[in-house]
């Protein structure tokens, strides 16, 4: 059974109306079984997308509008608690540091026994079972000792490995990893990334992969959505992005990529920096930094517009220059 | 980045706080003497009356003008809070400046002392010095003072050894400045900003703790009188005459009010993060 | 852990010791002894009953026998010295109980409803209820409870006649002195524990328990409840220990019979034995209740007993 999780023109302000959208209509679909890469620099909304998507908002932040479609529902216009409910089952999420996303004051294993009783509604013999049963899922070894373990003595990989147990404890459809892999080592960094490819493969999860790490996305995405100042300005299947992105700060963003092999000239960097949400003006928030620019590009936001390649663009100058 | 002054002029109850502070202060300096009546005049065929336009706050037993005495005696208790702070307050940062700046196992050693003392009923010592060595005034600000700087040592132990290791501390002793030169000049200073927020939490408890003294008969002597030894009174006779502990509860419970917000804004402004601990 | 808890345990015999020689030595240092009183003994009766208690000894030398009465099965706190037909230890034990139970109660009541109160104020943060408790926290701490008594005395055991004026005797007697002397805690509790539960619920850990799909009450109770609980663990120790003296005052307003006071008045006596015996009471109290607190806070967060 495949399902589709669609996000359609989500904004995201400060909560009572007042200043800027910090999300300027986000629109995003993923298949379940599919991995969608959201890339850009920090800043530019992506985990804000993720947090919007999980109805997981800090506090002073509201959703202003727009869609999450999943399963025939609106999660947007759910209310809270219905909204909650789903969480776990149909859409989980891991985040960036596993040391402070584990509660200090609960081990491994009854955390996740908490997670399969209260929300999963097995007893407790079944519960310890597929508990462990997870966490050798997840590729720990030593199951028993770690889930006797508080969280302050597993290692930086261990910790994000239980912490992806505790989120597909339930088999969700979809699971956002909000920069999952940033703050490991690099070794583990690969084996984790392996990890979530492995569980959507066997599963079939969707995974929301949130990174601004290029290198990791390039391995594991099937598809890359780029987002500059609260915008995604291209999606394209990974193959083509990373042969080519067509947006021109995609374009800037690949070249300034530094390349292991490649010559040392080719690291262009972009001139300016990203505007913060107060300085985007009417027009596209690139163009103060594009070297496409035309006078029409500094007074109206282009809308993204899909390729016959299978892309969407939010950029008419590079639509017909390609 | 806003700056400490800026941060604490928007807490709206520090600013509430430092106005009642004010008040109280310029009143109880200056209301004795616009008042024409000394607190201990006594007129016995008086006796305690209800407040009227002659005794704004009433009389006590004794027919003594309840206003100059609550008045008189917030120069006490004031004078008590700021004295056993400030002794406390040296107590304290000489003791975890020390143990701070040193480190090793004189820190640890240092610590865990204050970590021990925080358990015991300090308090029964004062009590029981001020039975043994007399009731004064200066032993209450030895006594109350002497108990209330662990706290203070332990904030000041934690500044200074996180801003021992800094480099511009490194590299004042780099360029010939003594350890005690470089403590005085470089680490206390910046640790400047927990020790007042601190030192203005310490004040409203050490005037509680005055008033237990003064409750218990141990703290300031008639016919001197604090708002401790006010409240105790009334509290004792409050049934027939009410306004006995009316009054010094009001004044009192306002300033221990005013204190702790203004601690509360100085500790948010100081450090927006601390203020959630 | 087991050797750090016997490193506290040594720590704690430790500190007795100190304390019981400061109050030993101050005790004769200070002016006055058990036998001035208003009117003069004759000299020889003096010198008699100082022969009697062992006072004409050389200070050192009392010491060490007294060191050697407390440090043995079961200890000997010798006689009162202003009822030298009574030991110390037969008239502490019945002061003790009332004074122990009083503190156990308080303190279980403060924790109750003061963690109940600071969960309903962070759960409802920035609303009426939060705003409502935390006032009421604050009037519990700048009114000492010497007025807090009285006054609910007044208003429920005379103008009401709901409740007994209190001795200590029967349960419905305990209310008022619990109350009173709660106040204070339940509005320390209620206050860390709000703040506690409000940093923890701005957490990763929190988030994470969200995204779990748990109720938020759920996620208060279970998730950030630990976190905001181990600070109110770790001042226990401190707590007992003021509470030990503010329940003097307690026992004053109410007439109970409990050890506070009975302090206070052997140090007006001079009766170094009975002084010395409700000293060590108390330490020993004090020092086990603080063991104790450690213990749990290693309980409710295991990384503490690393980080030492």
């Amino acid at each position: 059974m495949s399902a589709t999780l669609r996000i359609e023109d989500l904004r995201v302000g400060r909560r009572g109306g007042h200043g800027p959208d910090l999300l300027r209509g986000v629109d995003l679909e993923l298949r379940s079984g599919e991995t969608l890469a959201l890339v850009g620099e920090s800043g530019s909304g992506k985990s804000l997308t993720g947090l919007a998507l999980l109805g997981l908002l800090d506090e002073g932040l509201e959703l202003r509008g727009g869609r999450i479609g999943l399963a025939g529902r609106d999660l947007a216009s759910l209310a809270p608690r219905a909204r909650r409910a789903l969480l776990g089952r149909e859409l989980a999420a891991i985040f960036q540091d596993p040391g402070a996303a584990l509660n200090p004051h609960h081990r491994v294993g009854p955390a996740l026994v908490e997670i399969l009783r209260h929300r999963g509604g097995l007893d407790r013999r079944a519960a310890r079972q597929k508990a462990l049963r997870l966490l050798a899922d997840c590729g720990l070894d030593e199951v028993e000792r770690i889930a006797a373990s508080h969280p302050h003595r597993l290692s930086g990989g261990q910790k994000q490995r239980a912490m992806i147990a505790m989120a597909i404890a339930l088999d969700p459809d979809f699971l956002v990893a909000d920069e999952a892999t940033t703050a490991l080592d690099v070794a583990t960094q690969a084996r984790v990334v392996e990890l979530l490819d492995r569980l959507r493969r066997e599963r079939g999860l969707g995974l929301l992969f949130i990174s601004h790490d290029l290198g990791v996305v390039q391995r594991l995405a099937d598809r890359v959505a780029l987002m500059y100042a609260g915008r995604v300005v291209e999606s394209a299947p990974a193959a083509l992005f990373f042969a080519g992105p067509r947006h021109p700060y995609g374009r800037a963003l690949l070249a300034a990529r530094p390349t292991l092999f490649g010559p040392f000239e080719r690291r262009a960097p972009i001139a300016g920096s990203a505007p913060g949400p107060e300085e985007i003006g009417a027009g596209c928030a690139f163009a103060p930094r594009c070297p496409l620019a035309r006078a029409t590009c500094h007074e109206v936001d282009p809308p993204a517009r899909a390729l016959a390649d299978g892309r969407t663009l939010a950029c008419p100058v590079a639509e017909e220059g390609g | 980045m806003r700056s400490a002054g800026a941060r604490f002029r928007r807490h709206r109850g520090a600013l509430v706080g430092v106005l009642v502070l004010v008040l109280v202060t310029m009143a109880v300096l200056l209301g004795p003497a616009l008042l024409d009546r000394p607190p201990e005049r006594q007129d016995l065929a008086l006796g305690p009356t209800a407040p009227s336009f002659a005794h704004p706050f009433g009389t006590d037993y004794e027919g003594r003008d309840l206003l100059a005495r609550v008045l008189a005696g917030g120069r006490i208790s004031l004078l008590v809070g700021l004295v056993a702070t400030l002794v406390s307050l040296v107590i304290g940062v000489v003791w975890g400046a020390v143990a701070g700046f040193v480190g090793g196992r004189l820190d640890r050693l240092m610590m865990r002392i204050v970590d021990v003392l925080y358990g015991l009923p300090y308090m029964f010592f004062v009590i029981i010095l001020m039975v043994w060595f007399g009731r004064s005034l200066v032993n209450v600000f030895i006594g109350l003072g002497a108990i209330s700087w662990l706290t203070m040592a332990r904030i000041v132990r934690a500044e200074v050894a996180g801003l021992a290791g800094r480099d511009f501390v490194l590299a004042s002793r780099l360029a010939g400045v003594s350890p005690l030169g470089a403590l005085l000049r470089h680490v206390l200073p910046n640790a400047a900003g927990p020790i007042i927020v601190y030192g203005t939490l310490t004040v409203p408890r050490v005037m509680i703790e005055e008033s237990f003294l003064s409750f218990l008969g141990l703290g300031v002597q008639p016919p001197a009188a604090s708002w401790g030894s006010l409240l105790a009174e009334g509290a004792s006779l409050f049934r027939e005459y009410p306004w006995l502990l009316f009054f010094p509860a009001l004044l009192l419970s306002a300033t221990l009010l005013a204190l702790n917000f203004v601690g509360d804004g100085l500790r948010e402004s100081f450090d927006p993060g601390e203020a959630r601990r | 852990m087991i050797r750090g808890f016997l490193v506290r345990l040594g720590e704690g015999a430790l500190t007795l010791l100190v304390i019981v020689s400061l109050s030993f030595f101050m005790q004769r240092l200070a002016p006055g002894g058990p036998f001035d009183h208003e009117r003069e003994l004759p000299p020889e009766t003096r010198r008699a009953l100082e022969a009697e208690w062992g006072l004409d000894r050389p200070l050192g030398e009392q010491f060490l026998g007294y060191l050697g009465g407390i440090f043995r099965l079961p200890p000997d706190l010798k006689r009162s010295m202003t009822r030298p037909d009574f030991g110390v230890t037969e008239l502490i034990a019945p002061r003790l109980a009332v004074s122990l139970s009083l503190g156990l109660v308080v303190l279980l009541f403060s924790l109750v409803l003061g963690i109940g109160l600071g969960a309903l104020a962070a759960a409802r943060r920035n609303g009426f209820l939060d705003h409502a408790v935390m006032a009421l926290a604050l009037l519990g701490l700048a009114l000492p409870n010497f007025v807090i008594g009285p006054l609910l005395k007044w208003v429920f055991a005379i103008e009401l006649g709901w409740l007994p004026e209190s001795r200590w005797v029967s349960p419905a007697s305990m209310v008022l002195p619990v109350l009173a002397t709660s106040a204070l805690y339940v509005a320390i509790i209620a206050r860390m524990v709000r703040s506690g539960l409000v940093a923890a619920l701005g957490q990763d850990f929190v988030r994470a328990a969200r995204a779990r799909g748990f109720s938020e009450r759920r996620v208060l109770l279970v998730h950030a409840l630990p976190a905001a609980l181990a600070p109110v663990i770790a001042w226990l120790g401190p707590a007992a220990a003021g509470l030990a003296v503010g329940s003097v005052v307690i026992e004053r307003v109410f007439d109970i019979p409990g050890l506070g006071n009975t302090l206070i008045d052997a140090a007006f006596n001079r009766d170094y034995t009975m002084v010395m015996g409700a000293v060590i009471v108390y330490s020993a109290i004090l020092i086990a209740l603080n063991l104790l607190a450690d213990l749990l806070l290693l309980r409710v967060d295991p990384r503490i007993g690393e980080r030492r």
